[in-house]
């Protein structure tokens, strides 16, 4: 269950990590098994893991003062999971994280990763990968829902994210572009009409 | 001799809790000022809390291996820790905490004004590696408190945030020479402010422009200075006072290893801390009015 993470640190920082160096980073992870519907992380608590997500898929949602929910993430196989604010600075997190399909992940604690920064050269590479391609995601993101008309939002999904259509209830992808899924349901037909 | 400018950046925009701040340090490849690790610039902004708002804990967090130091410009700020402390400051005023070996804190900024405007900056000022283990500390200053020097020729003043100048010395605890100052520069007025060999320099210019040694600075930016050098210049060439925050001190020796809110000499210590936040040894903010 380690060699998909394992292949995941050598694609990313584009070396083959010793087995020396990997079994400090098969220590500092545990599996974690979630059935569909059950919690990571409840808002108002602090996000003690950063999860790898071996299969499944998860989504990272926040409830505003209407009851309305709003997605801001999803996470599927090979990609991470966690309120990066929360985890890192120990703040009380804003967002569930909520398993949308049976799980599969292995997890850690800054407690672990601290460590492991310190011991595992390619942890860290790949750590500082992830933050510059967290950071040029989270912009685009903000970007689309700051200017983006409904019709430009649906293309940024079936661009960025086309596995999500397939996977994905059509209110929770519009929760996740932050329009409702009436218009979802519309501006879909109109693009995939103009595409065939 | 003139201290020359090294580096002058402009920070970078963050988010801490609902609030759009200014990172300016670490950043642009400086570490640290001295033993100043951190400083965020809150930008100018209006705030709906009263002194009388209780905080609802979701800003919450612990801190280890630093000081906290928060200084506000307009609007209060209230303090809260898991050692039972609690005190609010108004504009002109500081929040000083030491987190020691690890504490809880939240700290809610208020309108004091009809404009209900809060602005402010908060150090992390990095402790001796032998106070990182002390308990924890805890004082407010409030604005009348802190000490002032007029500046010759009606030029300005200069308000002692932290450690001394001359004869004037804040109440704030030091464990190395540092220091924090508000230069408050009149209209068309021009000051050479003098430096001291060993320690590290920088200078803040939280709105407006200012000309440091000639070169133009303002609206959310550093500069950091080199070694060497007498004196720094400082020149305000419109027709308002100008805010100046100078501050840094003797570098720090010790290893600097930071993650999220702590700040330690080794990854072990980091882990620790960590540690000790999920074992609850940090304590409970009780939240009540005071």
């Amino acid at each position: 269950m380690y060699e998909m993470l394992r292949n995941y640190i050598n694609e990313i920082t584009t070396s083959e990590i010793s087995n020396d160096e990997f079994k400090l980073i098969e220590q500092a992870f545990s599996l974690k098994v979630m059935k569909k519907k059950q919690f990571l992380l409840h808002e108002g608590t602090i996000c003690k893991y950063m999860s790898f997500i071996l299969k499944g898929a998860l989504r990272q949602y926040r409830i505003d003062d209407k009851g309305v929910e709003h997605i801001v993430r999803f996470g599927i196989e090979g990609w991470w999971m966690s309120d990066r604010q929360s985890f890192m600075m120990l703040t009380p997190s804003k967002y569930n994280i909520e398993a949308i399909e049976d799980c599969e992940l292995l997890v850690t604690t800054n407690e672990q990763l601290a460590q492991l920064t310190e011991r595992s050269p390619s942890f860290l590479k790949m750590a500082h990968v992830l933050d510059q391609r967290n950071y040029i995601a989270t912009e685009e993101r903000m970007q689309v829902t700051l200017s983006h008309t409904a019709e430009e939002r649906f293309i940024y999904l079936l661009n960025s994210y086309p596995a999500f259509l397939q996977r994905f209830p059509q209110t929770m992808l519009a929760s996740f572009l932050g329009i409702t899924p009436e218009t979802f349901s519309r501006v879909r037909k109109q693009v995939i009409s103009g595409r065939s | 001799m003139i201290k020359a400018i090294k580096q002058i950046h402009g920070g970078i925009n963050s988010t801490v809790g609902e609030y759009l701040v200014n990172r300016l340090i670490p950043e642009n490849g400086i570490q640290a000022v001295g033993p100043i690790v951190f400083l965020d610039h809150l930008y100018p902004t209006v705030v709906q809390s009263d002194a009388h708002t209780i905080p609802d804990g979701s800003f919450a967090h612990p801190h280890r291996g630093i000081a906290t130091f928060s200084y506000v410009f307009e609007g209060g700020l209230s303090h809260y820790d898991s050692q039972g402390n609690f005190n609010q400051i108004g504009a002109g005023g500081i929040q000083w905490m030491k987190a020691g070996r690890g504490i809880i804190h939240d700290e809610l900024p208020f309108a004091t004004t009809q404009d209900k405007k809060f602005h402010s900056l908060q150090f992390w000022i990095n402790l001796p590696s032998a106070v990182k283990k002390e308990a924890p500390d805890y004082m407010a200053v409030q604005p009348q408190e802190v000490p002032e020097v007029e500046l010759p020729d009606n030029t300005g003043k200069l308000r002692i945030l932290l450690g001394d100048f001359g004869c004037a010395v804040s109440n704030v605890r030091t464990y190395t020479p540092q220091f924090i100052y508000h230069l408050k520069l009149n209209p068309k007025s021009a000051y050479r402010f003098p430096v001291k060999a060993g320690l590290d320099y920088a200078a803040f210019v939280p709105n407006g422009e200012v000309l440091i040694n000639e070169a133009v600075i303002g609206k959310s930016k550093i500069a950091i200075f080199e070694e060497g050098g007498d004196e720094i210049e400082f020149r305000n060439p419109d027709i308002t006072a100008a805010d100046i925050i100078i501050f840094g001190g003797a570098p720090y020796k010790e290893p600097i290893i930071s993650r999220g809110p702590f700040v330690m000499n080794t990854h072990s210590e980091i882990a620790l801390a960590y540690r000790d936040f999920f074992d609850g040894k940090y304590g409970n903010i009780i939240y009540q009015k005071q």
